[in-house]
């Protein structure tokens, strides 16, 4: 067959440009395979995941023989039915195997008219919806695909694109051919049937290659998405090993090569009308790039001169083509920017927060001994230091509510005790006041500067050498044993205090206030310890003046003070940073010690919000990259064409005297509006974000959050960062074929025309 | 005597290497004086239009040397060759390449513009009027027919007024009757301007328009004859 002989030929032939087409073919069928590879792993775990929760459709718990009987009967060839006897007590597994014709639910109710009362109906609207089994996941899933087939219609524009270009590369070099094939007789028809059987002789190699890269790029990803950790936020790692697996669907993957095969077809086929248009003598002479319209004015003219209205010219004269590269662009610039926006404000949150006191200790723990002297606790402490699972271990012996009463006025007062490491390590090495001092005092009070603190409106009525009299509230503690023994009028009043699990730790009766601690005002505290309260505004809403006085003692003050069962001596705790690599036997090793219960751990909390930050970045990441994949491949396939097919006019500029400087500048231009138009339109889109993202807090009235929205300047620096990159990238798909044609002499090139 | 403009030495080309070698420049010498409109003869592949692109600066001979102005065309550096190409030489071609986003005006004033000069407005009236393509200044080439698109072409030669304008086969690729006003037109510039030019041709009627025909063979000057009101003459 002709058609065949020839294609075959023109394959061998061009071989550069068989190998550029296949490796297009390939890029886009890969990213094609991502695609529905994902899906297909995604619709697995999620089908997975929810059969190990529950192993069927539905579950009917506290069965009776006869209601058994009308379950089976009900169900009949729609499904299988598993029976379960536990404790005496009958459940039915519904596994259906068929379309049950109408929405679960419905099905349901009905089977529990006919069957009458169970105990428990539950269905698993997660299997079900995976299964297609009823009326509502059908069209649950009609919409899934649809959305999906939407995104798969718009990646497959972009990446028609791809192939497109490829082929117009080759056809390019081959349009005498073709004319010559026309003038001694060929039919137009033969002459497309000749570029679509080349097409798809090279989609025999490009399309299994896209489908090979493509799942290898799926399972990096699925790798990527495992090792950041975010299963194990929801699953144990023996269930994320049985359940989360990387699913290949060969439906799926046949989908994406049909795609693929379309497009291939699409592409050649579209190729081949394109060159049997032209007459066979405007093919021999190869003078098909005629250019019918163009811009007079363009500001790239205005800014670069006579280069710059050339190379404006220049892309103006595929504008298609421009316009759906430089759209791609923006869309991946856009996301990027938007990306790393994002993540920095996770990122900025997540310092914020580690700013918060809560913070800024890998573990905070509560220390749960009560008794008349310091002596259990400092021995814990000890235990922590030498246990060699900790990197610090500080004390944290504060906050406690006082009241002073003086002015009749509720303040909010800070009781401190610090270590005397600590103490000096408070004030960079320099305390106001010396720590032995602090002891021989047995009380001391340091004053917060007012100007540090946006509510310390009060401050200022305390002065050094003050003796401050604090109301304090000695609460008793009841133990449940003693509590028990108590009789109903002495156990009103009483407030229990509930563990994690809902169970009475102890009970609390309120004391009376007695105003039996003094303390001088023999200080003020400057910088830094100010900074370190700068953003800790937590007192705010309460609605009452709150003044931030740091009271500091001794351990033994507060001991002497407070020990007598109060139940503010609750706030004793330890501070502590894990050592490299050894939180889990830290964790252990706080488990041993009885008195000790975690209070927070901010070491798992900081992992957890990075694995979140790692997923969001993950996920950004593999979207960018398929963004910027086919932008820049189109981008490259562009530039590169446009320089190979105008060799012969740049030749001519030559000729009549252009410089190398002056042509290469020329190109510059040309690469730079590409990056400059998709970083223009980037600024604007990532504006128009982040606009509506204020306006849509502000609909939502949750105004209070703005500071989670970006800074309209935010996302210059990465828009100028991924236009820089993408202006490197054109520069250097220009340059490349630039410099090889610079190889060869003017004359050959010339003579490409004539 | 008359003003010598182009010299050309010994000029050898070779393409190609061992069996494959292929000579087509052969030892070529001769003197083009200032304002003669010389025509260069041949069969295809004698090297007429290796010929051209050397004197043009676009190729490189093997040995040899050419001569404008007494200067020593390929003693140049690359920059330099493309300012000399710029404005010293005005290159016409068979098929015009004209720059098909500029329009005719722009494709005439492109060597000044590149030159970063400014284009004299005045200069580019009379040229256009010349030319007689006023009215088609601000078509595209793909909008004008082959004889304007030549037209231009020859304008954008003449417009920097080089020292020689070098026209391959200015008319291979038009009627009769617009090359009768292309050649018509070249000789209105060689006569007006004093224009030198040296035009590749297989028209002998052309040839015979001419003030000298050279021809070529092989690579070797075989022939070099004066024309005028006495007939043709030997050099």
């Amino acid at each position: 067959m002709f058609e065949r002989l020839m294609a075959r030929r023109y394959i061998t032939e061009q071989k550069r440009h068989s190998v550029l087409t296949v490796f297009s073919i390939a890029a886009a069928l890969s990213l094609m395979t991502l695609l529905f590879t994902c899906l297909s792993t995604g619709l697995k775990i999620a089908r997975d995941v929810s059969f190990d929760m529950q192993p069927s459709h539905l579950e009917i718990v506290g069965l009776t023989d006869e209601q058994i009987g009308i379950v089976t009967e009900f169900v009949g060839d729609l499904g299988n039915i598993t029976l379960v006897e536990e404790k005496g007590e009958k459940t039915a597994h519904i596994m259906f195997t068929e379309y049950i014709g109408e929405n679960i639910s419905v099905y349901a109710e009905k089977l529990s008219e006919k069957m009458g009362p169970v105990r428990e109906i539950n269905i698993n609207s997660q299997l079900v919806f995976s299964d297609m089994i009823d009326l509502n996941s059908r069209a649950d899933f009609a919409i899934l695909f649809s959305l999906f087939f939407v995104v798969v219609l718009f990646f497959a524009l972009m990446l028609r694109l791809v192939i497109d270009t490829a082929f117009e590369i080759s056809s390019k070099e081959l349009e005498r051919q073709f004319g010559v094939l026309q003038s001694v007789g060929a039919t137009p028809s033969q002459i497309v049937k000749i570029i679509t059987l080349e097409g798809l002789m090279l989609s025999a190699a490009g399309i299994p290659l896209g489908l090979v890269l493509g799942t290898g790029f799926g399972y990096c990803i699925y790798r990527a998405v495992l090792s950041s950790g975010i299963a194990k936020l929801y699953l144990t790692s023996e269930k994320i090993n049985e359940l989360i697996h990387f699913h290949v669907d060969p439906l799926y993957l046949a989908m994406a090569a049909v795609t693929g095969l379309i497009w291939v077809l699409l592409s050649a086929y579209g190729t081949g009308m394109r060159v049997v248009k032209m007459s066979p003598i405007q093919a021999i002479s190869n003078r098909s790039n005629t250019v019918k319209k163009v811009k007079r004015h363009s500001l790239f003219g205005m800014i670069f001169g006579w280069k710059g209205k050339m190379a404006a010219r220049n892309n103006y004269r595929q504008p298609k083509r421009f316009v759906i590269t430089v759209l791609s662009l923006t869309l991946s610039i856009t996301l990027f920017s938007a990306m790393n926006v994002i993540t920095d404000i996770f990122e900025e949150s997540l310092t914020e927060l580690s700013m918060v006191e809560y913070f800024q200790s890998d573990i905070d723990l509560k220390y749960e001994g009560y008794s008349e002297d310091s002596t259990p606790y400092r021995e814990v402490m000890s235990q922590l230091k030498n246990s060699g699972y900790f990197s610090s271990v500080t004390t944290d012996i504060w906050r406690v509510g006082w009241k002073k009463a003086a002015d009749n006025i509720d303040y909010y007062v800070d009781l401190m005790y610090y270590a005397p490491d600590e103490y000096a390590k408070l004030f960079d090495g320099k305390p106001p006041v010396s720590y032995d001092e602090l002891t021989e005092s047995g009380g001391y009070c340091l004053l917060v500067p007012e100007k540090e603190y946006k509510f310390a409106g009060r401050v200022g009525e305390i002065s050094v050498g003050d003796v401050l009299a604090l109301d304090i509230v000695k609460n008793l503690i009841i133990f449940p044993d003693e509590y028990n023994g108590y009789t109903t009028e002495e156990k009103q009043g009483l407030m229990p205090v509930l563990d994690d699990d809902r169970n009475t730790v102890y009970y609390v009766k309120h004391g009376e206030s007695t105003c039996d601690f003094k303390v001088t005002a023999s200080g003020t505290a400057e910088k830094p310890y100010a900074d370190f309260y700068k953003s800790y505004s937590m007192h705010e809403d309460e609605g009452m003046p709150v003044q931030y006085v740091l009271m500091v003692g001794t351990l033994d003050t507060y001991y002497s003070t407070f020990a007598d069962n109060s139940d503010l001596l609750r706030s004793i705790g330890f501070n502590c940073n894990v050592a490299e690599d050894c939180y889990i036997s830290a964790v252990d090793f706080i488990g041993s010690i009885p008195e000790l219960e975690i209070d927070f751990d901010n070491f798992e909390i900081r992992r957890q919000i990075n694995t979140v930050i790692t997923a969001v970045r993950i996920f950004f990441v593999s979207d960018i990259v398929l963004f910027s994949l086919i932008a820049l491949v189109n981008m490259v396939n562009i530039l590169s064409t446009s320089v190979l097919n105008r060799r012969s006019e740049l030749a001519s500029m030559q000729c009549i005297g252009m410089t190398d400087g002056q042509l290469y500048g020329m190109t510059l231009i040309e690469c730079l509006q590409y990056a400059l138009s998709a970083a223009v339109l980037s600024a604007i889109a990532c504006t128009l974000l982040i606009y509506g993202t204020e306006q849509l807090m502000g609909y939502m009235q949750v105004t209070e959050y703005s500071h989670l929205v970006p800074d309209y300047f935010a996302p210059v620096p990465k828009i100028i960062i991924a236009s820089v990159t993408a202006f490197a990238v054109a520069v250097c798909s220009s340059f490349i074929p630039l410099m090889y044609m610079q190889k060869k002499p003017l004359v050959e090139m010339i003579r490409k025309v004539d | 005597m008359t003003m010598e403009l182009l010299r050309i030495e010994n000029l050898c080309k070779t393409y190609g290497k061992g069996e494959n070698e292929v000579k087509a420049l052969d030892n070529v010498s001769f003197t083009v004086p200032k304002g003669q409109m010389a025509a260069v003869v041949g069969p295809s592949g004698s090297g007429k239009s290796t010929l051209l692109h050397i004197l043009g600066g676009v190729d490189r001979p093997t040995s040899g040397k050419v001569y404008l102005d007494g200067q020593d065309v390929f003693a140049q550096n690359a920059k330099n060759l493309a300012i000399f190409r710029r404005r010293q030489v005005g290159l016409i071609y068979q098929f015009y390449n004209l720059i098909p986003v500029l329009n005719a005006e722009e494709n005439i004033t492109l060597p000044v513009i590149m030159d970063g000069r400014k284009p004299d407005a005045k200069q580019l009236e009379g040229l256009l009027e010349m030319l007689g393509i006023k009215e088609r200044r601000l078509h595209l080439p793909s909008q004008l027919s082959g004889g304007q698109q030549q037209r231009v072409s020859i304008g954008r030669a003449l417009f920097t007024s080089p020292g020689v304008i070098l026209a391959d086969e200015p008319t291979g690729n038009l009627d009769s009757k617009s090359s009768a006003e292309i050649i018509e037109l070249l000789r209105k510039s060689n006569r007006e301007l004093n224009q030198t030019m040296l035009i590749i041709t297989h028209d002998e009627n052309i040839a015979l328009k001419c003030d000298r025909i050279i021809t070529i063979s092989d690579g070797k000057i075989t022939a070099d004859r004066l024309t005028g009101q006495g007939g043709v003459q030997n050099v």
